[in-house]
C-alpha cells in the first residue's frame, strides 16, 4: 500500500533562528520560514552561511525532514546537523555533509527522528546565495487507499481563445499546479491522532505544508477545502479521511 | 509606424501559443521593488530576469489602457493601469505591503510595468506596456492592495518650467504684471509681451488736479511710490517731497518739471513714476529681437525706433546684469505715446435747407408820425428864467430868455425808429429878430414877433434829442418861450410777438476730411512687446542638430519643451517617430511660431503643438511618441482571421453630429493680448467639400484657431486633415488579438485581410465578421487606442476617411497605390474622383 507524508510543521517557525551575515533589504531571514517557497533569502555577499535554529531550553520537537527550495547552492559544500550546545562542542551530522549537485530542490530524511535542541544547515562560501525556504520538520505517515482510488490532475494557468479564422491561441499566465485527491486509512486510533497533531501546526489550515505523495515527490501544498473524516468503527479504530490537495508554487 | 521589437520577441508573438511573465517595477523614494505575477525559470534562477529578481506578489492585473486618441479632435487620454499586490507576506523590509507605506511615501512611486516571453534572456526582450505613478490605493486589506497608476505623461502635466513675476523678485514691477506669468516663446513669434519688471509704481489721479495746484493730492495707490521722486501725469512731469501710503497722497511740490507743461489733469489720469531705466522681460533667452512695440490707447502695438530702447537677447555675451539669461528690452524714457493734435480737418459740407417757417408774429408799430416834447436844457446863458415852463404843456407860462441871453431845450433820446424829417415847433414872442439854431447850434432860421406865436423849423433827420435853441446876443433881443414840441417822421422799429414754427427738412451735402494725426492721447507705460526669434537651441544643438539654431520646427519645439522645460531626458523622446516627423515637416516647411502666456497644462500645449504641425502625439510606457500624418499612409501591419479573436470585434460609426464640411480657421497670432483670444490671430483659411455639401447639405463646422501656425499653406494643410476627417461619418472597429499585436501601437495604420483555413475555402470569415462594411486589404484603419488584458491586447481602430483624403482632390490614392504596385488590376475604369460615393457602392471594377 502506498504511502504519503506530510510534513506540516517548520521548526524554524518556532525556534530562534540565526543566519551569519546580514540579509539585503527586502529579503529577511523570515522568508527562510514564512511557507512562500517564492520568495527568497538573500545576501549580496561572499561567505559562507550557516542557519542555526534553537528550539529552546524545552518543548523540542522531532525532526526527520530537511527542504531547502529555490536556491542557488549549486557546486556548494553543505551539512545538516544537529548540537545540544549551540555547536560549541557537540556538533553532529545529521546525514552525511554533501556538495551540491545542482539548484534542484534539496531534501533530506532521517530514518529515525531525532529530538534535539539545536539544529542547524551550512553552506560554503558563494557568492550571492539566496534560496526561498528551509523546512525542518517531522513527518506523519499515512497509508493512501486505491480501492477509492486517488484523483490526480493538474491545474493549468493557460487562457484559451479561438479566433475568427478558427485556430485557437494560447495565453500561458503560469505553470501547472499538482492537484491530489486522496482517501487515506487510518486503521489505529493513534494514527488519527498523528492525523489530527499534523494538522495542529497548519494554523487552522491556513498554512501551507509538505507532502511526500504517492510517487514519492516532494512538494509544498495546501489544502482545498477542509479534510473530511469518515469513521468507519466505533471509537476511531478505523478511519478514512478525504483530503484534496493544490501545489503551491 | 509599428514599434520594432527584439527579434526574440518577434519571433514569439509570431506564434499563437505564448508563455508570457508581466512583471512590476515600483522604484519608491528608497528602495525598489520588483514584483510579477508568476513563477518561471530554471532552477536556480527562479523569477530572474535579466538579473534582476522579480517576487511574484502580483495577485491579478487591471486592464492596462494606453489612453485613447479622440478621433475628432485628437486629444489624447492619459494612460492607467492597476493591478493588486498580495499583502499578506513581507517585501520590501516590511512585514508586508501595507506596512512600507509607513515607510515610504506610496503615492507618485514610479511604476513601470513589463512583459517578456518565458525564455527570454537579453534586456531589449523586455517590453515596456506601462510607464507611470501609483495614483490611488483603492482597496486595502489584509490580504490584497489594489494599486492604480496614472500615466507617466499626467505627471508632466504641472512640470513646465516657468517663472512668475512676483512682489518678491520684482519688488518694482508693475502691480498689473504681478501674478503673471513670463512669457515663453518659440519659433519667429509675434507682438510676445513683456512683463514690466522694473517699470516705476504705476497708479492714477483720484481726483481733478488744475494746472498750477501743488500739495497734497490725492491717488488711488502711492504704497510703491518712494518717499520722494517725480511721477508723471498725462505729458506732464511733477516733483513731489512727501507722500502718505495711509491717505494716498503724494505732496506735489514743483509742476511743469523738466521741460514738460503745466496742464490740468482728469481724475483716473495714470500716474507713473519715473525712473532711470524701465525693464522689460521674457522668462527666457531669445536668439534675436526684431522689432519692439509700445501699445497705444487703442491697444495697437506700435513700432518703436531703434533708438527708443535697448534689447538684450540675455545669450551669454548679450545679458543685462540684472536678468541674467532672459530677454530684456531696457527705455531710459518711460515709454509713453503722445499723439499730438496735428490735424486739419477739411469740412466741404453745405446744407441745403428745404425747411419753410409758418409766422404767426403780430406786428405792433409806434406809428410813422411822433410828436414829442423837450425834458431838459443842454445849454443856456446870461438870465434864462423857468426854462421848464417851455414844456409843462402850459401855453399860458412862459420862460424869460433876457436880452442877447440864449437858452437851448432838447428830447428825450428814447430811439423809436429811422428819422425821415423833423419839424421843430416853437410858441414865442421876441423883442425884436431872433436868431434860432438846433441844439447841436446849427441855424434853423429866425423869429421876430411881438406877440405870442408858434413857429416850425423842419430838420430832416437827425437824433430823436435834437432840440431848439433860441439865442438873441446877434440882435440884442429879448423873449419869451411859451411852449416847444417837435413832430418827428420816421420808419418805425417793430417789435414781433407771438409763436413761429419750422416745417420741411434740411439735407447735409458735401464731406468731413481728416487729414494729419490722430486724436490726441498719451498712454504711459502702455504693454511693451517684440518681435522674437523666440528660444534657441544650445550650443550643442541639442534640439535641432545645429548649434545655437532658432527652435521652430515642431519637432524640436516638442523635444524642447520635454526636455528643457519639462525636465524629462532624451531617453523619452521616440527618436524613430520624431526623425520621421522632422523630415515631413523639413520637406513641407512646417515651423510654428507662438508664446506662452500662463501656466501651461504641459500634455495640452504638447497636443496643440502636434496638432498644429498635422501629426498626433502620444505617450507609450513613458516615451513620447509623434506620429505625422502624411496625404498617404502606410500600412504597418495587416491583420487576417488568425490574429483576431473570435465574437470580439465591434464596429460602429462615429457620429453623425461629427459630420462637418464646411471650416474656416484663424493663424497668425499676435501675442501681446495676453489671452487664449482668437480675435488675436491675424489671418484664416478656408476649406469645404462639396460631395459632402451634396449628401447632407452645408454643416458648419467649429470656427477654428490654429494660432501656432504662421504661415497660410501649414494652415491650410492642418484645416484640410480636419474636413478629411469630418467630412463623411468614419467606421471605428474595436477588436481584441493575441500578443501578436504586441507591436502595434496607436497612430498606426492596419489593414484587414482574408485567410483561407482551408485551400478551396471562401475566405469570407472576417469579411464578415466586419459585417461586409470593410474592404480587405484596401481600407486602412488607424489604431486609436491599445489595452492590454492579461491574455488579449484590444484595439481601437478608425478608418481614415474612406481610403484618403487625396481621391477627392483627384490627385492620387491608395487604390491607386496598389494599382501601380500590381496588387489590382483596373478591369471598368470609372469616372474616379467626380462625386463618387467612396466606401460605399463604388462604380469600381477591381480584379
Amino acid at each position: 500500500m502506498a504511502k504519503i507524508k506530510l510534513y506540516t510543521q517548520n521548526i524554524l517557525e518556532d525556534g530562534t533562528v540565526t543566519v551569519t551575515g546580514t540579509p539585503d533589504t527586502g529579503f529577511p531571514e523570515s522568508r527562510l520560514y514564512d511557507r512562500a517557497i517564492s520568495l527568497y533569502w538573500k545576501d549580496t555577499v561572499t561567505e559562507a552561511k550557516n542557519f542555526i535554529v534553537d528550539q529552546g531550553a524545552t518543548g523540542n520537537v522531532a525532526v526527520d525532514f530537511l527542504a531547502i527550495e529555490k536556491h542557488n547552492f549549486n557546486s556548494e559544500d553543505m551539512q545538516w546537523q544537529w548540537s545540544t550546545d549551540n555547536f560549541s562542542s557537540s556538533i553532529n551530522d545529521a546525514v552525511t555533509d554533501w556538495t551540491q549537485g545542482d539548484n534542484n530542490q534539496i531534501i533530506k530524511t532521517l530514518s529515525t527522528a531525532l529530538t534535539k535542541r539545536y539544529w542547524r544547515t551550512t553552506l560554503s562560501s558563494m557568492e550571492n546565495p539566496k534560496c526561498s525556504e528551509i523546512f525542518m520538520s517531522y513527518g506523519y505517515e499515512f497509508k493512501v487507499r486505491f480501492d477509492s482510488p486517488p484523483r490526480l490532475s493538474d491545474l493549468s494557468n493557460t487562457q484559451w481563445n479561438q479566433t475568427v479564422g478558427g485556430l485557437e491561441r494560447s495565453t500561458k499566465l503560469g505553470d501547472n499546479r499538482r492537484v491530489r485527491n486522496y482517501s487515506i486509512l487510518l486503521d489505529t486510533s493513534s494514527e488519527l491522532d498523528n492525523f489530527r497533531a499534523a494538522m495542529d501546526y497548519l494554523d487552522d489550515y491556513s498554512k501551507p505544508f509538505y507532502i511526500k505523495d504517492h510517487e514519492s515527490d516532494y512538494w509544498m501544498c495546501r489544502f482545498q477545502g477542509t479534510p473530511q473524516e469518515n469513521p468507519m468503527t466505533d471509537e476511531n479504530a478505523i478511519t478514512t479521511i478525504d483530503i484534496n490537495l493544490i501545489e503551491m508554487l | 509606424m509599428a514599434k520594432t521589437l527584439s527579434a526574440f520577441t518577434t519571433t514569439k508573438i509570431d506564434s499563437p501559443f505564448v508563455d508570457i511573465v508581466r512583471v512590476v517595477n515600483m522604484e519608491f523614494s528608497g528602495i525598489t521593488l520588483n514584483l510579477c505575477d508568476r513563477i518561471w525559470g530554471d532552477a536556480g534562477s527562479e523569477c530572474v530576469f535579466n538579473g534582476t529578481l522579480y517576487e511574484p506578489l502580483i495577485v491579478s492585473w487591471d486592464e492596462i489602457r494606453s489612453g485613447r486618441i479622440n478621433p475628432v479632435t485628437y486629444e489624447v487620454e492619459p494612460s492607467s493601469a492597476g493591478f493588486s499586490v498580495l499583502n499578506s507576506v513581507s517585501v520590501g523590509g516590511a512585514d508586508t505591503f501595507a506596512k512600507l507605506f509607513a515607510l515610504y511615501n506610496p503615492h507618485f512611486v514610479t511604476i513601470t510595468i513589463s512583459e517578456f516571453h518565458v525564455g527570454a534572456s537579453a534586456a531589449e526582450d523586455l517590453e515596456d506596456i506601462f510607464k507611470g505613478n501609483t495614483e490611488d490605493f483603492p482597496e486595502m486589506t489584509t490580504d490584497i492592495v489594489s494599486v492604480t497608476c496614472s500615466g507617466f505623461e499626467l505627471s508632466i502635466t504641472n512640470k513646465f518650467a516657468h517663472d512668475m513675476v512676483d512682489a518678491t523678485t520684482y519688488p518694482d514691477a508693475d502691480p498689473d504684471d504681478l501674478g503673471k506669468m513670463l512669457p515663453q516663446a518659440y519659433g519667429q513669434a509675434k507682438r510676445v509681451p513683456f512683463m514690466a519688471v522694473d517699470a516705476g509704481w504705476m497708479t492714477s489721479l483720484a481726483q481733478n488736479l488744475t494746472a498750477g495746484v501743488t500739495g497734497n493730492v490725492d491717488f488711488t495707490d502711492v504704497s510703491g511710490m518712494p518717499s520722494s521722486g517725480t511721477i508723471q501725469i498725462d505729458a506732464e512731469q511733477m516733483t513731489y517731497g512727501s507722500k502718505s501710503d495711509a491717505n494716498n497722497t503724494l505732496n506735489i511740490s514743483a509742476r511743469e518739471q523738466n521741460g514738460t507743461d503745466d496742464v490740468d489733469h482728469d481724475l483716473g489720469a495714470t500716474v507713473a513714476e519715473i525712473q532711470s531705466d524701465y525693464f522689460y522681460i521674457i522668462g527666457h533667452a531669445v536668439k534675436a529681437f526684431d522689432s519692439v512695440y509700445v501699445e497705444d490707447a487703442q491697444g495697437n502695438q506700435v513700432l518703436q525706433p531703434s533708438g527708443n530702447y535697448t534689447a538684450y537677447t540675455g545669450q551669454s555675451g548679450d545679458e543685462h546684469g540684472s536678468y541674467p539669461g532672459k530677454a530684456c528690452i531696457k527705455f531710459t524714457v518711460l515709454p509713453i505715446l503722445t499723439k499730438q493734435i496735428n490735424v486739419t480737418l477739411s469740412d466741404t459740407k453745405d446744407v441745403d435747407d428745404a425747411i419753410t417757417v409758418t409766422d404767426n408774429i403780430a406786428y405792433s408799430s409806434a406809428g410813422a408820425n411822433k410828436e414829442i416834447y423837450p425834458n431838459a436844457t443842454n445849454a443856456t446863458r446870461g438870465d434864462v428864467t423857468n426854462p421848464a415852463y417851455a414844456y409843462d404843456g402850459n401855453e399860458s407860462s412862459k420862460c424869460d430868455v433876457g436880452l442877447s441871453d440864449m437858452c437851448s431845450w432838447v428830447f428825450p433820446s428814447t430811439n423809436y425808429g429811422t428819422i425821415a424829417t423833423q419839424y421843430l415847433w416853437i410858441l414865442i414872442e421876441t423883442s425884436g429878430t431872433i436868431h434860432v439854431m438846433d441844439s447841436n447850434n446849427v441855424a434853423l432860421g429866425t423869429i421876430n414877433s411881438a406877440t405870442p406865436q408858434w413857429f416850425r423849423f423842419t430838420k430832416s433827420g437827425g437824433a430823436w434829442s435834437l432840440g431848439i435853441r433860441v439865442d438873441g446876443a446877434v440882435n440884442a433881443v429879448s423873449a419869451d418861450v411859451f411852449e416847444i414840441k417837435k413832430i418827428v417822421e420816421y420808419t418805425p422799429t417793430l417789435t414781433k410777438t407771438g409763436g413761429a414754427s419750422r416745417g420741411g427738412a434740411a439735407t447735409i451735402i458735401g464731406a468731413v476730411t481728416l487729414t494729419g494725426n490722430s486724436v490726441a492721447d498719451t498712454v504711459i507705460g502702455g504693454r511693451v512687446s517684440a518681435d522674437l526669434q523666440a528660444f534657441q537651441d544650445d550650443g550643442s544643438g541639442t534640439y535641432t542638430g545645429t548649434p545655437n539654431a532658432l527652435i521652430e520646427r515642431p519637432d524640436h519645439i516638442l523635444k524642447h519643451i520635454i526636455i528643457d522645460r519639462c525636465g524629462l531626458t532624451v531617453s523619452e523622446i521616440d527618436s524613430t517617430t520624431y526623425t520621421a516627423a522632422g523630415a515631413f515637416y523639413n520637406t513641407n516647411s512646417y515651423v510654428l511660431a507662438f508664446a506662452i502666456l500662463q501656466k501651461p497644462n504641459s500634455r495640452i500645449l504638447i497636443n496643440e503643438v502636434a496638432r498644429q504641425a498635422k501629426s498626433i502625439e502620444a505617450w507609450e510606457s513613458g516615451v513620447h511618441k509623434l506620429i505625422h500624418i502624411p496625404d498617404v499612409e502606410t500600412t504597418d501591419k495587416s491583420l487576417d482571421g488568425h490574429r483576431i479573436d473570435l465574437e470580439q470585434i465591434f464596429t460602429k460609426y462615429t457620429d453623425r453630429a461629427d459630420i462637418k464640411n464646411t471650416f474656416s480657421a484663424r493663424y497668425n497670432r499676435h501675442w501681446d493680448g495676453y489671452s487664449n483670444d482668437e480675435e488675436a490671430d491675424r489671418d484664416v483659411v478656408t476649406s469645404t467639400n462639396s460631395i459632402s455639401v451634396t449628401k447632407y447639405g452645408t454643416l458648419q463646422g467649429d470656427s477654428l484657431s490654429f494660432p501656432h501656425i504662421p504661415g497660410s499653406t501649414q494652415a491650410q494643410a492642418v484645416l484640410d486633415l480636419t474636413k478629411s476627417d469630418l467630412r463623411f461619418p468614419r467606421l471605428g472597429v474595436d477588436f481584441s488579438g493575441g500578443h501578436y499585436l504586441t507591436d502595434l501601437e496607436r497612430g498606426d495604420i492596419i489593414e484587414f485581410s482574408n485567410v483561407t483555413v482551408n485551400e478551396g475555402d471562401t475566405p469570407t470569415h472576417l469579411f464578415d465578421a466586419l459585417l461586409g462594411l470593410v474592404e480587405m486589404d484596401l481600407h486602412q484603419f488607424r489604431i486609436i487606442d491599445k489595452i492590454y488584458a492579461q491574455d488579449a491586447i484590444k484595439l481601437e481602430t478608425i478608418r481614415l476617411n474612406p481610403l484618403y483624403r487625396k481621391n477627392i482632390e483627384g490627385k492620387y490614392n491608395i487604390l491607386l497605390q496598389k494599382i501601380i504596385e500590381g496588387k489590382y488590376n483596373i478591369i471598368a475604369p470609372d469616372d474616379w474622383g467626380d462625386g463618387d460615393d467612396w466606401g460605399d457602392s463604388d462604380d469600381w471594377s477591381i480584379g
